[in-house]
């Protein structure tokens, strides 16, 4: 379920915290500086560390966000201030591909344990927090079995009509994934999923 | 409370199918993918109400977080907190938060009706300004420079808010105790 891997082992060894603990400061550090010679040498360090990583394929799934940002530059020459969008181009340009690595180099299991790690203070309150990680599974889980229940009742439809099935579908979809939702819940239950943590 | 967690999760599975709906692509508003996204977010909030609706939300942006590529376009991961949509993502649990409290309010006066206003200031009003001060934000431009540049996706949000109230009205009818509960 991941975008895209990077290449090389060694990311993918340095703990998801670390990771992402730098990320967070890279992009406190960069928001604060609007020298084109700092920011450009960051763009440059990402690229840089990205093809080290053996993740320059991973580069092609940022080409929206580039042209986002090359409008952004162009709106800001129209205005006078190049200077501004050059930074602000190159700013954004490196955080995104320096998350993009972070995300690419991390697996969604050891995402799970930093944010089990992040919400303790709320047990520590008192609260369970396994509701929270059961939650995220249960979407991951869920996602491609919603694809499938759609696909599942355009065939019932069309092996019934010659009509083609749409917008009727959607409330019986809606209302058959509740039901699969709630029979996913009474099943968690009784394997002790909810027991307190 | 199991079945609150199962159907908190279940709307966030939905509002990362929907971004599996073929999508269309404006070229000229920098590549922002027009989805079905944002009627998961209006429809969590009028199904499962403000709180729920927006946990549901959180989920959804949590697990995106983490680098599931669910977001519209196989996007995910990190990147797109860094990016210039992000005001959007901040936006949204506050949409579906929004969306639920003024359905409620106004439902008995006509469920179609409520929900499509509740959607429309949730979902598009408050979305927007959010998703607006965000651009404005990360890539330096004037608020009215980034109103402009997001202007060419409201009719397509209208349509989804139609959408949205047809389905929370016909689900209410058929599961009247659900949207209680």
């Amino acid at each position: 379920m991941i975008a895209g891997r990077v290449g090389a082992a060694w990311p993918r060894r340095i703990p998801a915290g670390m990771k992402l603990a730098f990320l967070a400061l890279s992009s406190a550090t960069l928001f604060f500086t609007d020298s084109l010679y700092v920011l450009g040498c960051a763009f440059l360090a990402t690229l840089v560390l990205t093809g080290a990583a053996g993740g320059l394929r991973l580069l092609r799934g940022l080409y929206p966000i580039a042209a986002m940002l090359l409008f952004a530059f162009l709106a800001h020459l129209l205005l006078g201030d190049w200077h501004t969008g050059a930074a602000v181009f190159l700013r954004i340009a490196a955080l995104v591909v320096l998350a993009t690595l972070v995300s690419a180099s991390t697996e969604i299991s050891e995402m799970l344990s930093v944010m089990d790690w992040l919400l303790a203070p709320l047990r520590w309150l008192g609260l369970p927090t396994r509701p929270a990680s059961i939650a995220c599974v249960l979407t991951l889980r869920f996602a491609p079995m919603l694809a499938e229940r759609w696909r599942m009742l355009g065939a019932a439809w069309r092996a019934r009509s010659p009509r083609r099935p749409g917008w009727r579908l959607v409330v019986p979809f809606v209302l058959s994934a509740l039901d699969d939702a709630d029979g996913a819940a009474t099943a968690l239950l009784a394997r002790g999923a909810f027991r307190r943590k | 409370m199991e079945k609150t967690v199962a159907r908190i999760a279940l709307f966030a599975a939905l509002i990362a199918a929907l971004g599996l709906v073929p999508q269309i692509t404006i070229p000229f508003a920098g590549g922002v993918p027009i989805t079905a996204q944002t009627l998961g977010v209006m429809l969590a909030g009028l199904i499962l109400g403000p709180w729920r609706g927006a946990l549901a939300v959180l989920v959804f942006i949590a697990v995106v977080a983490m680098g599931a590529p669910l977001l519209a376009g196989g996007r995910g991961g990190l990147g797109v907190f860094v990016g210039p949509t992000v005001g959007f993502l901040i936006g949204w649990p506050v949409a579906a938060v929004v969306i639920g409290l003024l359905y409620r309010m106004m439902k008995p006066r006509g469920a179609f009706i409520a929900g499509l206003v509740a959607s429309v200031l949730g979902g598009i009003v408050v979305l927007y300004l959010f998703g607006i001060v965000g651009l404005a934000i990360v890539t330096e431009l004037d608020l009215v420079a980034a109103f402009l540049a997001v202007l060419i996706f409201i009719p397509g949000d209208v349509v989804k808010a139609v959408i949205a109230s047809f389905i929370a009205r016909e689900v209410g009818r058929a599961r009247p105790g659900l949207m209680e509960t």
